[in-house]
């Protein structure tokens, strides 16, 4: 199963859709197409969500049990899935959060100390 | 761990929700897109571009699709179920293979399951107690001379060349019982038949008298009332008490809640029911049912046995009558039990003790009591070991017929297997395509079979029990046997499902698509399904071989001259309890009972005897011709106390000499008659008649007056053993438990009547108990030998319709591959003839081989069944031929369809076919 997609400057690294998401849902509830919309607008747009890998991320989340879903309906009236953050899924967050910072500070050192 | 639960949940709801979640995920998706054009026409875009451009952006739908499926489900399992699915269509595909595999399978698998459930509880079974494995039973081991006084009980050989027994006495288990700190419980018992009298009816019944804890020990609870406790057990005669076992209490009083407090009497003694042992509990000896429980303590009064002056066993150290179990202590190794409970009981036995050299020898021996008293196993071990094989054998049959079935269908097969093949499919889902197929026959066979074994689990047991072991009659179906059956079914289906997945899998590396049907695929497999063929002839070979054996040992048996006429006795058993008759009153008795019984109409002769003559066991004696030198072990023959008509009865020639007359009794000169196997064996090259000798059994000399013919003894296979008979009135115990033969003019059963009411009329509380005729006596000492041959000729010629149907599928697959080279010999001038003969050559050949590879097998299986057989030499040629015959014949028959639609193929049309 060959992917044609080539690389692009705004894909997400992988595994780090999983935080982006739950760090999404920290503000409240919301279906996918708000989360993919929300990572792009938060990150000014430098970061495209591949709309094809955010619905088995979500999906994969609840299995994990760390967002719930329900049935609700949106602002213009169309009946949506939402998702929300559960306490696990908080937990997780903060987790996610603390590794991302220390494996950015990191390559940050390594890169700094390369270039300079 | 928890979230690896969730995980697999969530594949489990996505397994059998697949709809809804596929609905779900739809929704999503559609809405997606949906906003993503709202956003885009905000943006100024015509909504049906917007629409266009949002589905772009989202991306590939199917892809998402499959992804979620893929994430959502569990997919070994959703492809068992498409295989299951698939292999389902397929067999329906085939009703006609599929109902002839399923059958075999089911006849397979259900013999089995009944032989296995027969078996088990011959080997494996335990006592129905609370942690059986903890129990040990006691025995003591000697070296080979006898260092106790007389065993009430077994004595026999061990491995070590001397003798042991399970029989302790009395004061020695109440010395070992002081001891509690070496084991946790005791649990003492002594089994034997009584006459129980209940509301004026008297009949036997088994019954064990048990130590007083022993409900506890074992944790047998009360079904109703309570069970025995030691209070009851604490004096002689202090707590005339029982218990009942459960099956008792349904076969004699219907369940019924007021049989506590009942009275009845045991040997005549009155004694109180109090409760009902629960659950399957019958007594602590594998294979009986013990329908009665009483205190060891009430032994004097229900089972006295004169000794020493007194009729209590519970103070002479000189009987040895009692079996033990003990528990085990968690926290006492099972050696040093054994040693603190041997010096017990060394120092409690040695003032009776026999100071022989090798008494040093004498020691206890804890041995497995998780059976309690087990004669069951060493008894049918044998028995149940040979119909488990002849058993296997037939499913190995059964299995080899399918593989052959399922090899001609997968051939059948080829272009559907090469198609799939083509189209991407790895060669392990083919394989696994194929066995899951096998599986799903063998789980039908499977369950057919149990159904079959269910229906079927007592036709086994049935057959042995022709004898009388009513006991064994029980069967419990439980989850072992399940097991058994389940494991069975999946190794069939694994090893008949091989062939065909082998076949498959070199398929797959030889051939595409282009070359299905080559000739040299069709070779490879007529190869291997020659080899199957010639295995079913082997295994079936085999089998009837076997049952030849078994049916040959039959006839040898039942050819065997009795030695007396067994037409026309009628024979039952009377047992004059010791509690009301003394030896004198019990000579009396039988005295009246000859000469009421002889008056009878259609009786011609009456005789009494203490050992039945054909299957009744042995008793054994002391003979010493009186004048020859004293050797130093006592020489011991076979005797039998008889009545004065005893010869006459039963028909056994006198050959020299005189029978014994009514002038030989108690007063008269001691006399006996010898049989000729005696006279030979201690008076090779003299005359008998004459001389005396001394025994045991009579007192004072005894003048031999007579030799009679040899008859068969204890059963029919052993050679007569010596034997003197003496009048019973002369013999020095009195005659209590006698077997009662009568001569009868007509049908024995038609003057039972009448002998019930004249027994009836000496003594009502008497049960007669072993009725039968001489021919169903002698009949039932072959029960076992004819349930063998019954079941392993049934086995046989199911086998051989097994290989029949394997040869004549073969045969006709090899028929219609080589259509076409058939037609191409037939075009060049082959004649029909030699085509036939050809093809019959064929099959001849392969039986051939089958054949002599059976019998190989056959030989040297033999050895383990060599002591079931009767008459028969090394080789039994009678059934080595006729096996061979019957296997020609039955495969050439088979093979002849085939042969024929060869020899009539139009070579004009097989050659255009091709």
């Amino acid at each position: 199963m060959a992917r044609n997609k080539t690389p692009d400057a705004g894909e997400i690294l992988q595994g780090t859709l999983d935080l982006l998401i739950l760090r999404t849902l920290i503000l409240g509830p919301a279906h996918g197409h708000t989360i993919a919309h929300s990572i792009e607008s938060t990150s000014e747009n430098a970061l495209e969500v591949e709309q094809g890998s955010l619905y088995p991320a979500l999906h994969r989340l609840e299995d994990r049990g760390l967002v719930s879903s329900e049935w609700g309906v949106s602002d213009n009236n169309r009946r949506a899935k939402f998702y929300r953050l559960t306490a696990k899924g908080h937990k997780e967050l903060a987790a996610a959060t603390s590794r991302w910072r220390r494996m950015t500070r990191a390559i940050g050192l390594i890169l700094g100390e390369s270039n300079g | 761990m928890a979230t690896r639960i969730r995980v697999f949940m969530a594949k489990l709801r996505g397994l059998f929700g697949r709809q809804r979640s596929n609905c779900e995920l739809e929704n999503e998706i559609q809405l997606h897109i949906q906003m993503l054009a709202d956003r885009f026409v905000l943006q100024g875009m015509k909504p049906g571009d917007a629409e266009a451009a949002a589905r772009r952006q989202f991306g590939n739908t199917t892809l998402l699709r499959e992804r979620h499926y893929r994430q959502r489900t569990l997919s070994s399992l959703t492809t068992l179920m498409r295989d299951l699915h698939f292999g389902l269509r397929q067999l329906a595909r085939n009703p006609i293979l599929t109902c002839v595999a399923i059958t075999s399978l089911a006849l397979g698998i259900g013999a089995n399951t009944a032989i296995f459930t027969a078996a088990k509880r011959v080997l494996f079974d335990t006592l129905p107690v609370t942690n059986p494995h903890q129990l040990r039973m006691l025995t003591w081991v000697s070296g080979h001379e006898l260092p106790v006084p007389p065993v009430w009980g077994d004595v026999g050989p061990n491995e070590a060349g001397g003798l042991t027994s399970n029989s302790f006495s009395y004061p020695v288990f109440e010395e070992m019982r002081k001891r509690a700190d070496a084991v946790e419980s005791f649990v003492a018992f002594k089994d034997a038949p009584m006459t129980a009298t209940i509301d004026g009816h008297a009949e036997t019944i088994s019954g064990e008298l048990i130590s007083g804890n022993a409900f506890q020990a074992l944790g047998v609870k009360p079904e109703l009332g309570r069970t025995l406790s030691p209070a009851d057990d604490l004096a002689p005669g202090s707590g005339p008490v029982v218990v009942i076992s459960d099956g008792f209490w349904t076969q004699r009083f219907a369940r019924s809640p007021l049989v506590v407090g009942k009275s009845i009497s045991l040997n005549g003694v009155p004694v109180t029911i109090i409760g009902v042992s629960s659950g399957r509990f019958a007594g602590l000896q594998m294979g009986s049912s013990m329908q009665v429980f009483a205190p060891l303590t009430m032994q004097p009064l229900i089972l006295p046995k004169a000794q020493n002056g007194s009729v209590s066993l519970l103070d002479n150290p000189q009987s040895w009558w009692l079996q033990v179990l003990v528990r085990l202590r968690p926290d006492v190794s099972e050696g040093r039990a054994q040693g603190e409970l041997d010096t017990t009981l060394r120092q409690a036995a040695m003032p009776v003790l026999k100071h022989t050299g090798d008494l040093d020898r004498f020691h206890l021996q804890f041995a497995p009591g998780d059976r309690g008293l087990d004669y069951l196993r060493a008894e049918y071990a044998r028995l149940s070991y040979v119909l488990l094989a002849i058993a296997g054998f037939v499913l190995l049959l059964a299995c080899l017929n399918l593989a052959n079935l399922l090899l001609a269908r997968s051939a059948s097969r080829q272009r559907e297997l090469s198609t799939r093949m083509a189209l991407g499919a790895g060669r392990g889902s083919i394989i696994r395509q194929m066995l899951t197929e096998a599986l799903l026959l063998s789980s039908f066979g499977g369950i057919a079979g149990l159904l079959l074994g269910y229906l079927g689990r007592n036709v086994v047991l049935r057959l042995l029990t022709n004898s009388p072991q009513p006991e064994l009659e029980q069967v419990q179906f439980d989850w072992r046997v399940l097991l058994f059956t389940l494991g069975i079914s999946i190794a069939t289906g694994i090893l008949f499902g091989l062939a065909p997945a082998w076949q498959a899998m070199r398929m797959a590396t030889y051939c595409g698509l282009r070359e299905w049907g080559g000739a040299t695929v069709n070779r490879h497999r007529l190869w291997l399904d020659k080899t199957l063929v010639i295995g079913q002839i082997a295994v079936s070979a085999t089998l009837l071989m076997g049952a030849g054996l078994f049916v040959h040992t039959l006839v040898n048996l039942n050819r065997i001259p009795l030695g007396f006429d067994s037409n026309n006795i009628l024979l039952f058993r009377l047992d004059l309890p010791r509690t009301r008759y003394s030896d004198a009153q019990m000579a009396t008795f039988f005295k009246q009972l000859e000469e009421r019984l002889a008056s009878l109409p259609g009786v011609r002769s009456v005789t009494v005897n203490n050992i039945g003559i054909i299957g009744d066991g042995h008793s054994g004696a002391n003979f010493h011709v009186l004048g020859r030198p004293k050797e130093k072990d006592p020489v011991r023959v076979q005797t039998n106390g008889v009545g004065a008509d005893f010869f006459e009865t039963l028909g056994i020639p006198i050959l020299q000499g005189r029978a014994f007359n009514q002038h030989d009794n108690s007063t008269s000169p001691k006399v006996a008659v010898v049989n000729r196997a005696l006279a030979e064996k201690f008076f090779p090259n003299e005359n008998a008649i004459g001389k005396t000798f001394e025994t045991d059994v009579v007192e004072g000399p005894v003048q031999i007056v007579g030799i009679a013919a040899d008859t068969r003894y204890a059963d029919l296979r052993t050679d007569t053993p010596p034997t003197f008979y003496a009048p019973y009135v002369q013999k020095s115990n009195g005659p209590s438990r006698m077997m009662v033969e009568l001569r009868t003019l007509a049908d024995p059963a038609s003057v039972l009547t009448e002998a019930r009411t004249t027994v009836e009329s000496l003594d009502a509380d008497l049960p007669m108990t072993d009725v039968r005729t001489m021919k169903e006596q002698v009949r039932s000492t072959l029960a076992d030998e004819r349930a063998l041959a019954q079941l392993a000729g049934g086995f046989s010629l199911l086998a051989l319709v097994l290989a029949s149907i394997g040869i004549y599928g073969m045969m006709a697959y090899a028929v219609t591959t080589r259509t076409g080279e058939i037609g191409l010999r037939m075009a060049l001038g082959a004649q029909a003839r030699q085509v036939l003969s050809r093809i019959l050559r064929e099959a001849f050949c392969l039986t051939g081989a089958g054949i002599v590879l059976g019998l190989i097998a056959a030989l040297w299986l033999t050895r383990f069944i060599r002591v079931m057989l009767y008459g028969l030499g090394s080789l039994d040629a009678l059934t080595l031929g006729s096996t061979a015959v019957l296997l020609i014949v039955v495969s050439l028959l088979a093979a002849f369809a085939p042969a024929r639609r060869a020899s009539r193929i139009d070579p004009i049309r097989a050659l255009r076919h091709d």
